[in-house]
């Protein structure tokens, strides 16, 4: 199977500071990817590289089985979403000029949204279930409401490829439910996602393969089942084993 | 689930126009009240008569014509301008630089319009070259700037670029001081102070004839960028992922406020504080999605400049330099913006 995404052989970091080493990883057609990784293990700095944002120590990174340094931002825009965690925004646009933003690989430099573009983003808007908010402006909506309209944001480009950065953090619990809802109904619509989180009960839940993620490199990747045992997560984040499933167990009773 | 038919998208559509037809009739009131008032009053009769025989090729014989054609109207045609480049550009700078503090000010341009224009009046070069290395300085403080911004990579760009601006421009002002003390007290230090507090009143339609379309360049890239400067306002991340080549567009859109800026500094002398508070008011007025943040700040910055200048040259029996005023209004402005947290 031919990979959308993937790292051959990565190094990652800034200037000097190497921050991964010798990192493979790939991801294919309509798959949810989970990354799972301490706190400080790189899962940021890697996905900055995957999407081109910064350029790898080492190695290189492949969209579509071409190197990504071939791929003009446009180009990698229309391929990949990246949903970052929300932030509040220094300007108070509305939800729909927000979303509407995410027309732009698709748009030529002097080009506006178009009133097709405008149907487009209320459609996205509709499914996501936050219609209602587009003319709501940005900083005051929840933070649930903000993830959304960045993932609308994300739609928008059309992309093959949705990377979400800790798309579950500092939601809450209905919130959470929603966003990972959406994620799965995304894939079941051919999608394929990559994300990170500090959940891992989120990533069993929704992920078809799991990579965990340690010390700057990716030590284990499989599907769920070969991958996502209560061993791993223990190894993985240096607790013990009952731990893990004292923790899960608590979940599964919620 | 909600139909998106039944969703007003276009909540502020109607709010605009209204915004758009009071900014109009206020800047026509405002041209009306500054062609009138003066150090030779005229009344409403007189001035449709003047308007109405020049208007018929017969112009009248007398002061009125004269103060109309030769004086008001060239430095409301300035005011009018220069308000609207400094309010434009301070409007261009703040959303790209994801800044409501930045303005042309802070950025280093005008420190570096002023010492080229002080160098020129220093070597005692005609005001031509005084307007010419205004326009050149101003452009290399940006580029300066800019530069020293790009060397430094570790940390968020937006704050290097503002903090090398500050940097810079204290440096350029401490130029501005160094030429101040060595000029001759007699005849160069007034013009330099007069200059550094800016004014419209040496204006003439040969300055507006080179500096307009100076000021039309610059504004033509952010009309057609009237979209995509609002991805700017995204961190660079964010942007550069929807697919934006962040190193052109800013820099077409930095040469573009920049032009705007030194041309009208060039020969109205220093300014400040439009850049910086119009746009605010605009965004209030309109919030900050810039098609419609352009129009607005161009308007406002138009009228305000235009009003202060009518009371410039009206408040007191001596003409105050335009800066004094404009920093009257702005720096308590400012102050209020920091003690609420700078967001719009």
């Amino acid at each position: 199977m031919k990979a959308l995404l993937s790292a051959q052989d990565l190094s990652i970091g800034y200037g000097k500071k190497v921050v991964g080493e010798r990192i493979d990883v790939s991801l294919y057609g309509n798959e949810i990817l989970a990354l799972l990784g301490p706190n400080g293990s790189g899962k940021s700095t890697l996905f900055k590289t995957l999407l081109g944002l910064l350029a790898p120590l080492a190695g290189q990174v492949f969209l579509h089985g071409q190197p990504l340094k071939q791929h003009c931002r446009r180009t990698i825009a229309q391929q990949v979403g990246y949903v970052p965690q929300a932030q509040e925004g220094q300007f108070a646009f509305t939800v729909l000029e927000m979303v509407l933003m995410g027309r732009a690989a698709h748009l030529s430099l002097f080009a506006q949204p178009s009133q097709s573009d405008q149907q487009l983003a209320l459609h996205i808007l509709t499914e996501l279930g936050i219609a209602h908010l587009a003319a709501c402006t940005y900083p005051h909506i929840s933070g649930g409401e903000r993830q959304l309209t960045l993932i609308a944001r994300a739609l928008l480009q059309q992309p093959k490829v949705l990377v979400l950065d800790e798309p579950t953090a500092s939601l809450d619990f209905a919130n959470q439910i929603l966003v990972l809802e959406q994620i799965q109904r995304l894939r079941a619509q051919g999608l394929s996602v990559l994300l990170c989180t500090h959940q891992p009960e989120h990533a069993l839940q929704v992920a078809d393969r799991l990579a965990l993620f340690k010390h700057g490199r990716i030590e284990k990747i499989g599907t769920v089942a070969q991958v996502g045992h209560a061993e791993n997560l223990a190894w993985l984040y240096n607790v013990s084993i009952e731990h893990v499933y004292a923790q899960l167990k608590r979940d599964l009773v919620k | 689930m909600p139909q998106p038919a039944s969703i007003d998208v276009n909540r502020s559509l109607p709010a605009y126009v209204k915004v758009m037809l009071m900014l109009v009739a206020a800047l026509l009131a405002a041209i009306v009240l500054s062609l009138l008032i003066g150090k030779f009053p005229l009344s409403l009769a007189e001035l449709w008569q003047v308007l109405v025989a020049r208007i018929s090729g017969e112009p009248l014989q007398g002061s009125a014509d004269t103060v109309i054609w030769q004086l008001r109207l060239p430095r409301i045609l300035a005011a009018i301008l220069v308000g609207a480049s400094l309010a434009v550009a301070g409007a261009a700078y703040q959303g790209m630089f994801r800044n409501p503090l930045v303005s042309p000010d802070i950025l280093g341009v005008s420190a570096g319009a002023g010492l080229g224009a002080i160098c020129a009046i220093f070597f005692n070069l005609p005001m031509l070259l005084v307007q010419l290395f205004a326009f050149v300085g101003g452009l290399f403080a940006v580029a300066a700037v800019y530069a020293l911004a790009s060397l430094v990579r570790r940390h968020d760009p937006v704050l290097v670029l503002v903090l090398a601006g500050i940097a810079l421009g204290a440096l350029l002002g401490a130029g501005i001081s160094l030429l101040k003390i060595l000029a001759d007290p007699y005849t160069q230090l007034p013009t330099i102070t007069f200059w550094l507090l800016g004014g419209l009143h040496s204006v003439s339609l040969a300055d507006l004839a080179y500096s307009a379309p100076l000021m039309l360049l610059g504004l033509t890239p952010l009309v057609l960028l009237r979209w995509r400067i609002n991805l700017l306002s995204l961190s660079d991340d964010e942007a550069a992922a929807l697919g934006v080549n962040l190193t052109r567009t800013r820099l077409l859109l930095i040469i573009a406020a920049t032009l705007m800026t030194a041309s009208a500094v060039s020969f109205t002398g220093i300014i400040g504080w439009v850049g910086l508070v119009i746009p605010h008011v605009a965004r209030l007025l309109v919030g900050p999605h810039f098609s419609r943040l352009l129009p607005v700040a161009l308007l406002l910055g138009a009228t305000f400049l235009l009003l202060t200048d009518t009371l410039a040259r009206n408040i007191a029996s001596i003409e105050l330099p335009l800066g004094i005023l404009t920093a009257l209004v702005g720096a308590p402005f400012f102050i209020y913006l920091l003690a609420r947290g700078g967001r719009t």
